[in-house]
């Protein structure tokens, strides 16, 4: 009999031995010295030794047959004969029912990545996406844009129409060269008349609806929601409206919108893990950048119509009251939940008009405002 | 020093390599030992961790599901052990997204820009499909060639050589007859893609073969159950989708054809039921026709009528959360109007609705899949599987082939391979 100088216990321990080299088994005695646990065979020779600070436990296997294993990586292979020899064991082994080094291998990795990954995540969404799709859109020549832009229209009258119950496309746009569509036509020219790089073919596309807006698409499309000028008191209101999409087209702020909902979605459907999918995250990301970026767009788009309209000395005033009209609508909730609206607070937009304001004069003459409110008809 | 007594083979089942001479050798039993409680205490430390990194965790999570499962599975009494790691998972993610990434955007806004409708557009999306597809039987690919390699039984790693460019070149082979069939050719294909995997898969340094004559007759009529099913479902989606066009009023065509919705759930369970029925017929077809070293045959028997039950349960409870979750995000839409020049905001109800309809689906759901599928399934095929000539085992030796370091990032993008 092989001798030991154990500390503890005395009776070595049955088990099964896999050398890892071949899937033969061995079985084996296991005694403990000061710092290892040593196997030995049957026939008394000693096979080799485990030190006890790298025997760990096989998680998840059965409890009847205890596994034990060698280091990180190890092959090999020792099978308890008995279940009691592990509770035996574990007062003996430090490591026994613990990873190498937790905070190694495990945790450390884990808030390393995630941390890089939420800091990749927040530079791409916040910074990396606006800024390429900024630049994209100022250097795309405009003909793909418009192609882009025309899909990008039928959807959004279609969308606007099924929203009021209207479906097809002759009941919702107005006939085109009505004197109220040269009017505005005359309007969009005076406006863009100075502009560096006006934008291509812009054309103002009048909807019967009743929705009180306007929206500026890729393409160098306005929409314009004949509600807007039904509820609208004066001329200049709706042709300040008109020059503030300009702003938008002139910065190319649609084809930027467009490039970055692409992205943001993308990139959310990626880091899920389901590049098709993901789209419920996706959607409530894309708002959220939308939400938090938009409020610059609008206010470049607010001080391009600004000096567009004082450059023409027309009166720009008449916005601020349009502002502060559809603000009282909605008062409370714009104010408490402004980082997720798409606009900066109407208050905030009428100050900057009213202090901003030079011009005097109206935008359309009598007769031009009374066939802009017939266009529809 | 006293001599414990111990037990000859120590557990139950037999042990390889302790015959009686001149026996017939019995089959070692696999059993499954894992616990449903140790789940399901895993899938909760699994949901909450993954919730925390926003599913950066879930590398480590699926690590450690497989290590429970492998674990739980023992060939006679040794259980097998998986010893992948979930660092090696995640920077596979980090390598694929830094290629797809851009890539799938550069796709996006090529594709804005020329147009869908074009002919450049229609040719660019018919290449992406291709590469799609082919990008996936590559992803499956690696994913057996890395859990082959992580899978041990006795220390002995298994492995899986081959190229992955020849198994793609079949797959996409394959995939093009059984598109021209229209897919009555599949089990043909699964038959050549298993054989091509497991002909190249290997113990140690011990080859394993398929017989890729393996008599497919007994699958041709599960199959086409199957595939009937989906026909019958497109046809009854599809008159729906002509009556509500030729009337007009989406709304209305609803209402009048709710009589034919029964008949739709009842579809669409028979369609699970028989696509599991062929899935567990094909099961042990292929894995009786599989050997390990020429000598080791496996066979295995589960129960239909288990499986399918698994399988519905599986899908009734599938439904009823992602009915939940529906509902919770229509609520969010409800809640939440917006409109051009002067937006209604969301409101905070609308964001949380949202939330929990993405929680639901991302996190909820597969944790229950897992815990009531996965499990019952795993517990119920695994316990059914027997292995002949397991003394032949003992001669197996290690390969020295290490196998991939980076894993699976294809897979987890593609959302392939779901354990």
């Amino acid at each position: 009999m092989p001798s030991t100088s154990a500390p503890s216990d005395h009776a070595p321990i049955e088990a099964r031995y896999f050398d890892g080299r071949t899937a033969e088994q061995r079985r084996v005695r296991l005694t403990l010295t000061e710092d290892s646990l040593v196997l030995w065979e049957e026939t008394g020779r000693q096979l080799t030794r485990w030190p006890r600070r790298e025997v760990h436990l096989v998680k998840y296997t059965s409890r009847e047959t205890p596994q034990l294993r060698r280091g990180r990586d190890g092959d090999e292979r020792l099978v308890l004969a008995r279940r009691d020899d592990l509770v035996r064991l574990k007062r003996v082994l430090p490591n026994l029912m613990r990873h190498e080094s937790p905070w190694r291998e495990v945790w450390r990795p884990i808030l390393l990545f995630s941390a890089a990954a939420a800091g990749s995540l927040y530079l791409l969404v916040a910074v990396g996406i606006p800024h390429s799709a900024d630049f994209l859109a100022k250097h795309i020549p405009d003909d793909w844009t418009r192609r882009a832009g025309a899909a990008a229209r039928d959807q959004m009258i279609t969308l606007l129409g099924a929203v009021e119950g209207k479906r097809s496309k002759a009941a919702i746009v107005c006939r085109p060269k009505t004197d109220g569509a040269k009017a505005i036509a005359r309007l969009v020219s005076r406006l863009t008349r100075s502009t560096d790089d006006p934008p291509r073919a812009l054309d103002v596309v009048p909807l019967r609806l009743k929705l009180v807006n306007a929206f500026a698409l890729p393409g160098n499309t306005i929409l314009l929601s004949h509600g807007l000028v039904d509820q609208a008191e004066s001329g200049n209101e709706v042709a300040a409206v008109i020059a503030h999409e300009i702003g938008h087209l002139v910065h190319h702020h649609p084809t930027k919108v467009a490039l970055e909902q692409a992205a943001v979605s993308t990139t959310f459907g990626l880091l899920i893990g389901d590049i098709f999918g993901g789209s419920v995250m996706a959607g409530l990301g894309g708002m959220l950048v939308k939400g938090a970026y938009s409020r610059e767009a609008e206010r470049e788009a607010d001080a391009w119509a600004v000096e567009a309209m004082n450059r023409e000395n027309m009166d720009i005033r008449p916005a601020a009251t349009l502002f502060e009209r559809l603000a009282r609508e909605h008062k409370d909730i714009e104010r408490a939940l402004r980082y997720l609206s798409t606009h900066p607070l109407s208050e905030t937009r009428a100050a900057t008009i009213r202090r901003e304001a030079t011009g005097t004069e109206a935008a359309f003459t009598d007769d031009e405002w009374r066939s802009i409110r017939a266009m529809c008809d | 020093m006293e001599d414990a007594a111990v037990d000859d083979d120590g557990a139950p089942g037999g042990t390889a390599g302790e015959t009686t001479p001149g026996a017939a050798p019995r089959p070692a039993q696999v059993t499954f030992t894992g616990a449903w409680w140790d789940l399901f205490t895993l899938v909760l430390k699994n949901s909450i961790f993954t919730l925390l990194t926003l599913g950066i965790y879930r590398f480590w999570a699926k690590t450690e599901l497989r290590r429970y499962f492998w674990a739980s599975s023992a060939l006679g009494d040794q259980p097998f052990e998986y010893t992948g790691r979930g660092l090696e998972l995640f920077l596979g993610f980090l390598v694929v997204i830094a290629i797809l990434g851009p890539s799938s955007l550069l796709y996006d806004w090529t594709l804005g820009i020329v147009g869908m409708e074009s002919s450049t557009g229609a040719l660019l999306q018919t290449g992406y499909s291709i590469a799609i597809l082919c990008l996936i039987h590559v992803a499956v690919y690696r994913i057996w060639r890395y859990r082959l390699s992580r899978t041990s039984w006795r220390g002995i790693r298994f492995g899986l050589d081959g190229s992955t460019w020849s198994y793609v070149g079949i797959a996409f082979g394959w995939s093009v007859l059984v598109g021209l069939t229209l897919g009555v050719m599949y089990p043909w294909a699964r038959r050549a893609l298993w054989s091509y995997r497991m002909n190249n898969a290997r113990f140690g340094t011990t080859p394993m073969a398929f017989d890729p004559d393996a008599p497919i007759g007994g699958l041709v009529f599960p199959w086409l159950c199957a595939l009937v099913f989906p026909g019958i479902l497109f046809g009854l989606f599809a008159y729906i989708a002509a009556r509500s066009a030729i009337d007009g009023n989406t709304q209305a065509a609803g209402q009048s054809l709710a009589w034919l919705w029964p008949f739709v759930i009842a579809a669409f369970l028979l369609w699970i039921a028989a696509a599991g029925w062929y899935r567990l017929k094909e099961f042990v077809l292929f894995l009786s026709h599989t050997r390990v070293g020429g000598e080791i045959t496996i066979e295995t028997t589960p129960k239909l009528v288990v499986a399918l039950g698994l399988v519905i349960l599986n899908a009734v409870v599938s439904a009823v959360i992602l009915g939940a979750a529906a509902a919770l995000a229509t609520m969010a839409f409800v809640g939440s109007a917006v409109n051009g020049a002067n937006p209604e905001p969301l409101s905070g109800l609308a964001i949380a609705a949202m939330a929990g309809a993405g929680l639901t689906v991302l996190i909820v759901l597969p944790a229950v899949s897992t815990l009531i599928f996965r499990y019952g399934l795993t517990r119920h095929i695994v316990g059914s599987i027997r292995a002949t000539n397991v003394e032949a085992l003992d001669a197996v030796a290690q390969s020295s082939r290490q196998g991939p370091t980076r894993a699976e990032g294809l897979a987890d993008a593609f959302d392939v391979g779901a354990f």
